[in-house]
């Protein structure tokens, strides 16, 4: 007899269907599949006839063949255990299921007939949705997260006999729920604020311009002096999550693996991958393909610590990324591509001994010693941050102040409403921010006045501002003028917008 | 700024200032000579088609216009090469009366020409500055090698016996010492000591942004510099 059962695979970031095609006849006992799986598929038959058997369940010693359609992608992962045990169970007449065109199943077999979580459970439940499925049947342990598609009925099981049970309508499963207007209720709980940190007003107004524009910023200063400090705040100042956003995310966490308990992701992701860090990590792929970080900071920030003791190649490859906003993973048969529309915030010290320009400690680097340091970071890299920043410890001795310090909500409000701003300006040109303007945009949209112009060729002859500082001046005197509410560019902005590329003058 | 001071002081008792047209010391000699409507010559190290820095190409005119003089030992043709700079030095120090030291690293050029000049019979003077900044290093060796320590122009002009004019003092200090009502709370402020932008905001109570933006204008209009902490100071002349 033949069955058909339903379940769903993986590309990139999208889900697809399978068909899961069993065929029980008579003939010399064996199992076959066919259809393009993977080795870890092909190794599931013993795994999936153990768990039969372990479940009280008389395995039957005929012919199966079985047929993931279609054939001409790549099946990896266990993930079809369920739905191929299934297919057998559906085929010898031990189940006869209603409904089992609209129905998925997906979940990995243990051999006592225990059902495993799987990744990427949800990219695969909001496209069974889309093709008409009404039911999923999925791991205990992923349910929270498919509840999240809305009008899709999710069963959690736990083990082979509870579904088989379930499916003959002898035992009841309470279908999984998720409150996604509780959760994004609650959205807001950050661990850190901004109010945390003493001084350092400078720093804090130039992440607050970095959060306002979508700009990337590169933050230099000696060890101790607060640059991963006040980089973790970073999130907490940017605009909320919108529920399409907060999905995407969630999606990609799940096709990880990281996603906790809460099913969906509400908070916009802070990733802050070590040095050592591979570049298939950071950037995505491997054998079984997985997101890197740069897509796992999708929506939120990539924060690179210690720019300068990254491997140089690991760093060139994040170029193409930074710019398209996704990245593509060349396969065997395939291409897949993932989301990365991230911030990027990066720390260095000033140059190898990491006191050059303090007071604290004299450095002892020469100059030729700083020069080299620098030059790690390729011309192409630096040319992504658009904010450049000087990070000094706080002197408590000099300030002696007992101001209150700002909250991140408050900092949020203006971030929020600038960003408002932006999105109204830019609505037909399919940019959200000013870090994306093209410079056919930036033409356009941050014109500059008398004044201006003659302020910043003034800049470019007195400060040694390098050429390549130009447009970033625009663009982030363009944030500024949009964070103080102004339609156009004034004196002041520029100039503040050039003390935010401190690098560009004091070393190259 | 004491490259500033000497050069406009020297030139309005009279002298010629010889510099070669590099960044920093050298294109402030040259410029404040010009501001003083005194002379200057540069001395290159490359081709007369080859201005190096680039961005020194509107002083190399500007010099030319105002009545100095460029020197280069080179064919015009002859590009920037790094090794010749050391080299055209000696004639910096050649065709003067006397070198002055404003500011040298250990090993630097400026110590090269120190060196040329001493063997030239030149004289030779240097403005003492701090052993624990890099750029005073040098110096500190010259003075300890024979230089002659000054610290003002006044010296300079009486070693080499001329009388000194005090009265044209005056005239550099005016240009400076006039700030405009909106840049006052800042720079009064920085009489005291030398802060960062931070420091500035939370002592005056002014918003970060603002401080920032003020500072650079100042900085452009020459009130105000950045010293090696990157605090701000007010500049002196
Ligand atoms: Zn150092």
């Amino acid at each position: 007899m033949l069955s058909i059962i339903r379940s769903m695979a993986l590309n990139g970031v999208d889900g697809y269907l399978i068909n899961v095609q069993v065929d029980v006849s008579g003939g010399l006992p064996g199992w076959e599949i066919v259809g393009l799986p993977d080795t870890a598929i092909k190794e599931s038959k013993e795994r999936i006839r153990i768990a039969i058997r372990n479940s009280g369940i008389e395995f039957p010693s005929r012919k199966i063949t079985v047929n993931l359609a279609p054939a001409n992608t790549k099946k990896e992962g266990s993930f079809l255990d369920l739905p191929i045990a299934i297919g057998v169970l559906q085929a010898i007449g031990v189940l006869d299921i209603d409904d089992i065109d609209t129905t998925v199943f997906i979940g990995e077999l243990s051999l006592d007939g225990v059902i495993n979580k799987v990744n990427g459970i949800l990219p695969r439940c909001i496209e069974a949705k889309k093709l008409g499925i009404n039911r999923v049947i999925v791991p205990k342990e992923n349910a929270k997260e498919a509840a999240i598609v809305k009008d899709l009925e999710v069963i959690p099981v736990r083990n082979l006999l509870e579904t088989v049970y379930f499916l003959n309508g002898t035992k009841k499963i309470e279908k999984e729920i998720v409150d996604i207007e509780k959760i994004f209720s609650h959205k807001n709980k950050y661990k850190y604020d901004f109010s945390e940190i003493k001084g350092q007003g400078n720093i804090k107004r130039a992440l607050e311009i970095a959060a306002a524009g979508a700009h990337n910023c590169l933050m230099v200063g000696s060890p101790g002096s607060g640059k991963t400090m006040m980089a973790r705040r970073l999130p907490t100042i940017l605009p909320d999550l919108t529920f399409e956003e907060a999905l995407e995310v969630t999606k990609i966490h799940s096709i990880s693996g990281i996603l906790d308990n809460n099913s969906i992701i509400t908070q916009r992701p802070f990733r802050a991958p070590h040095h050592t860090v591979s570049s298939v990590a950071l950037i995505g792929g491997g054998k079984i393909p997985k997101p890197g970080e740069i897509s796992l900071a999708h929506y939120g920030i990539l924060f690179l610590d210690e720019l300068t003791e990254f491997n140089k190649h690991t760093l060139e490859v994040l170029r193409v990324p930074l710019e398209d906003r996704k990245v593509s993973i060349s396969r065997v048969n395939a291409t897949l591509t993932y989301p990365c529309n991230f911030m990027l915030i990066a720390s260095m010290n000033p140059c190898p001994c990491g006191y050059y320009g303090t007071k604290e400690k004299k450095c002892n680097c020469s100059e030729k010693q700083i020069k080299t340091y620098m030059g790690k970071i390729s011309g192409p890299l630096l040319d992504r941050f658009d904010i450049q920043i000087e990070v000094k410890p706080v002197d408590f001795d000099k300030i002696k102040s007992n101001k209150k310090e700002e909250k991140s909500s408050d900092i949020k409000k203006r971030v929020d409403k600038a960003r408002k701003i932006q999105y109204e300006r830019y609505k037909q040109y399919n940019v959200f921010s000013n870090s994306e303007l093209t410079p056919k945009l930036i033409e356009e949209f941050c014109i500059l006045d008398e004044k201006s112009k003659n302020l910043l060729e003034m800049s470019y002859e007195k400060l040694g501002l390098s050429a390549r500082a130009y447009s970033k001046i625009l663009k982030v005197s363009r944030t500024i003028a949009d964070l103080d509410g102004k339609t156009n560019i004034e004196v002041k902005h520029v100039a503040e917008a050039i003390q935010y590329r401190n690098l560009d003058r004091k070393y190259f | 700024m004491q490259a500033k001071v000497f050069a406009s002081q020297l030139c309005l008792n009279g002298l010629n200032i010889v510099s070669g047209l590099a960044k920093g010391i050298d294109s402030i000699a040259h410029k404040s000579t010009i501001e003083q409507k005194g002379k200057t010559i540069a001395v290159l190290g490359s081709g007369f088609h080859y201005i190096y820095p680039k961005e020194n190409e509107k002083l190399f005119y500007e010099i030319l216009e105002k009545d100095g003089l460029i020197i280069s030992e080179y064919s015009p043709s002859v590009g920037v090469k790094s090794s010749n700079f050391p080299e055209r030095n000696r004639i910096i120090s050649g065709i003067s009366m006397g070198v002055l030291v404003v500011e040298a690293a250990y090993r630097s050029g400026t110590s090269i020409t120190a060196n040329y000049a001493k063997n030239q019979g030149r004289k030779l003077y240097a403005i003492p500055s701090n052993i624990g900044n890099n750029k005073g290093v040098g110096t500190a060796r010259l003075i300890f090698n024979g230089a002659k320590i000054v610290i003002n122009p006044k010296q300079i002009i009486e070693d080499l016996d001329m009388e000194y004019k005090q009265y044209k003092k005056q005239k550099v200090e005016e240009n400076c010492i006039k700030i405009p009502e909106k840049f006052k709370k800042i720079y009064t402020s920085l009489k005291d000591a030398e802060m960062s932008s931070d420091e500035i905001s939370v002592k005056l109570d002014i918003p970060i942004y603002d401080v920032n933006a003020q500072l650079i204008l100042m900085e452009l209009e020459g009130y105000v510099s950045k010293n090696e902490n990157g605090e701000y100071k007010i500049n002196n002349v």
